[in-house]
């Protein structure tokens, strides 16, 4: 279980706080949308979630203990622009390895070819980049994936290839998926649950018997 | 209004440690806006597009080859004779505001786009006002500096930059990037209104969802290449789409049932054929080796051996 | 994407001419070296015969007022000063490297320091702190190598400060500490090849500088003795001739004084095209 225990936290220079006693409880194996305008939070909590901020109050657990802080982190974030996400100076392989030892199938799955392992950022598209990202974070280890809005600035069929090859991996692997999005319409297709991350409240959810119909629900905690 | 034919610009380009190679990052593309019309290009976000833009307005960098033909209102378009529409008669809706000067106030620009289409001062002024107005832009907008400006409100600002001198044709790349769904639907309104009104829109974009709201025709763009395109309309009825890549795009939009696209490979540029060839399952000789011409099909042209 | 391509593109070529200015320029300098080798000694013996005879194609730079061929004392003397001035430049940017990490990385109160430190050192006009130094030393080429290093690093301090501050808050550098990645691994992997192109630039472009405040403090008397031939020596002795007349004793050293400053900078420019990462940083 990944959970965030009334998490708050305020940007250093701002007045007013950005996440404002957020809880949210993920197993692993299960999708959960997040879903909300810009500039709601959302970002801000992935980052906490993922340990890449600590909030000012509140805790993130991860099976009931704290986030390692040494180590291949077993939260992976994944970013809605993937080239500051590689280091403009690395090959692609390089940029792969840094994962660890990069699976054959997930390779396969996302589509990298190993002609352009030897090429650099500058020399791949967007969505190239962000099936190295992607194939990077994807890991035996990593057990909850959260991806902030990670297919926006991908056509529709790199975005639907992307997240295929992700959910085929959370399926073999029991990883816990967290998605970020705008488009409802990706949320319906990929989460169990989605949460409208402003008011808490849930906006659909799958029923327990897999029958992939939707129900509203309203006003329940995360 | 404007008509691109077989448009092609390669670049040279310094591939690590080879020295020169042209690369060819748009070939054989085909495009035509009319008056009143919204006209989305397509295509996976990339290089490719942008420069579409920069090539109608004349602004790629030196190194750039340009090939094919560009016309406005059936007149050839050189470069002085888009150095001179540029700014009036044609304008860009950049991607970002990274494409303001980010020394100067929002207002000041705007007044300075529309005193570069030639306006006297009082005039751009009285017309920087009505046009902050009309999108819903304060005063204190005005007064900020780029940096400032939260999204929505951002894109605004970049609309208002190339609406305000009145120009004729109107392209907007990727208007939709970043933004909100409540953004997003105003920002493709503003656009839609401006075509109404009597302008060419020319939108460039991979969010095919937002282009099909408020396009009349969209062309779709592979590997740089135009590969088909139709009516808005035909993408609601399943044959009506000829093109193998086009239906893809289509089935794999997660409300139309998220199809992953079996086999997708990345485009093969070198052999001269058609780019879409080593991912379709119908391709044949000919498409490794021959470029596809552009065929006229009910919905529109597509270019396709076998359709 | 788009402004990578611009930014690849207009180097296409110019990358090729990069390398061949470089290759030319280290070209000049080795023939400088090896003529200074071959040209010997004997130029440099007094001839009082031989007093300030006008360029010819004996004495192809001319004499100075003790007989000495001005061709030899030139070649040497450029040897000399480039020597301690990239010797200078080379200290320099060695405490600018280690200094500027320091700022970067070692908390508020290393990085408070080291820019009152920059500060401080910045705001004191140069030719007397240089002045002061040598002074101090003693003068001779230790003296002078030490007082252009103290000086210098300041600037070349500030700009690795910059970059390594920058580099810390990439987000590659986060997601690498959440890929497992120690602190080490992060400063070799991934920071020192960034930082090693800077370092080489801004050192080569330094030099130039170092190059002529040696000369400077030479000229003014506080730097190199008499006794071995630099530009700055050449150019102090000369100026007392001037006015009568012997222009060849100031001009061929001051040229070529310039010439070696510029081929220097023009090198560092190239250098910094070549080692400079191609994708434009952000959006």
């Amino acid at each position: 279980m990944l959970d965030a225990w009334n998490i708050h936290y305020r940007y250093p220079k701002s007045e007013s706080e950005i996440v404002s006693g957020v809880s949210l409880h993920i197993r692993r194996g299960e999708t959960v949308g997040l879903f909300g305008p810009s500039g709601c939070g959302k970002s801000t909590f992935a980052r906490l979630l993922a340990g890449y901020l600590h909030p000012d109050s509140g805790r993130v657990t991860l099976g009931g203990e704290t986030l390692p802080q040494k180590g291949r982190q077993p939260v992976q974030l994944l970013f809605q622009h993937p080239e500051l996400t590689v280091n403009p100076r690395w090959r692609a392989g390089k940029i792969l390895a840094e994962g660890g030892e990069p699976l054959s199938e997930i390779l396969e799955a996302l589509c990298i070819q190993p002609s352009w392992l030897r090429r650099y950022p500058h020399e791949l598209s967007g969505g190239e980049i962000q099936r190295l990202a992607i194939a990077r974070a994807l890991h035996p280890a990593t057990q909850f994936l959260i991806a902030d809005e990670m297919s926006a600035m991908l056509d529709a069929i790199t975005q639907a290839a992307l997240w295929h090859a992700v959910k085929v991996h959370q399926r073999i692997h029991t990883m816990g998926l967290v998605v970020i999005s705008h488009d409802t319409d990706l949320l319906h297709q990929l989460c169990d649950r989605i949460v409208d991350f402003q008011s808490g409240n849930f906006l659909e959810q799958r029923g327990g018997d897999g029958d992939g119909k939707l129900r509203p629900k309203e006003g329940q905690a995360m | 209004m404007l008509e691109i034919h077989d448009l092609s610009v390669a670049f040279s380009m310094y591939g690590s440690g080879r020295g020169k190679q042209w690369t060819e990052v748009i070939s054989a593309m085909e495009v035509s806006v009319n008056r009143g019309e919204v006209v989305a290009v397509i295509g996976s976000s990339g290089a490719g597009k942008s420069l579409l833009a920069h090539s109608v307005l004349g602004i790629l960098p030196p190194n750039a080859e340009v090939g094919g033909s560009i016309a406005f209102d059936g007149e050839v378009l050189t470069e002085a004779r888009k150095r001179e529409l540029r700014g009036n008669t044609m304008a860009l809706v950049p991607q970002s505001v990274g494409y303001l000067d980010p020394l100067v106030r929002v207002k000041g620009q705007v007044v300075r786009a529309a005193r570069l289409s030639g306006m006297t001062r009082p005039a751009a002024r009285q017309r920087q006002a009505d046009i902050f107005d009309r999108y819903g832009l304060g005063d204190t907008v005005g007064e900020k500096y780029p940096h400032q400006v939260s999204g929505g409100m951002a894109k605004r600002v970049l609309t208002a930059t190339a609406t305000v001198g009145e120009a004729d044709l109107l392209i907007a790349d990727e208007p939709t990037s970043g933004l909100d769904p409540e953004a997003i639907q105003k920002e493709l309104n503003h656009l839609r209104e401006l075509a109404d009104a009597g302008k060419g829109v020319l939108l460039i974009t991979h969010d095919i969802a937002a282009a099909l709201s408020i396009s009349d025709r969209v062309s779709i763009c592979y590997a740089g290449v135009t590969l088909e395109t139709v009516v808005a309309e035909a993408f609601g009825r399943p044959d009506a789409l000829s093109h193998p890549y086009t239906r893809g795009l289509w089935n794999a939009l997660p409300q139309n049932g998220f199809q992953s696209f079996h086999g997708l490979r990345l485009p093969k540029k070198s052999s001269g054929g058609c780019p879409f060839a080593s991912s379709c399952s119908r391709a044949t000789r000919p498409c490794i080796t021959l470029l596809p011409p552009l065929k006229a099909t009910e919905e529109g042209e597509v270019r396709c051996h076998h359709a | 994407m788009v402004t990578d391509i611009l930014t690849v593109g207009v180097f296409a070529d110019r990358r090729r001419r990069a390398w061949t200015t470089l290759a030319l320029i280290g070209g000049i300098f080795a023939l400088l070296f090896i003529a200074g080798a071959l040209v010997g000694e004997e130029g440099l013996a007094t001839n009082l015969l031989a007093r300030r005879l006008n360029p010819s194609w004996d004495h192809l730079l001319g004499t100075d007022m003790l007989g000495r061929d001005m061709m030899t004392r030139t070649l040497l003397g450029l040897r000399t000063s480039l020597g301690v001035g990239v010797a200078a430049a080379l200290c320099s940017a060695v405490i600018a490297g280690i200094l500027g990490i320091v700022a970067a990385v070692g908390g508020r109160r290393a990085d408070s320091t080291v820019s009152l430190a920059v500060d401080l050192f910045m705001s004191m006009p140069h030719l007397v702190l240089l002045i002061l130094v040598a002074f101090v030393l003693g003068g001779g080429a230790r003296a002078v190598i030490i007082a252009v290093a103290i000086s210098h690093w300041p600037r070349l301090a500030r700009i690795i400060r910059a970059e390594v501050l920058q580099l810390k808050e990439a987000p590659y550098i986060h997601i690498a500490r959440k890929l497992g990645a120690t602190p080490m691994e992060i400063a070799l992997r991934h920071m020192m090849p960034h930082l090693l192109a800077q370092f080489v630039v801004g050192a080569v472009l330094l030099v130039p500088h170092a190059i002529l405040h040696a000369a400077a403090l030479t000229f003014l008397g506080f730097g190199l003795t008499p006794h071995t031939p630099s530009i700055g020596m050449l150019l102090s002795e000369s100026m007392r001739h001037l006015s009568t007349g012997y222009w060849w004793l100031a001009i061929f050293p001051g040229v070529a004084l310039v010439c070696a400053v510029k081929l220097f900078d023009m090198a560092g420019n190239e250098l910094r095209l070549l080692l400079s990462p191609r994708l434009s940083e952000g959006r």
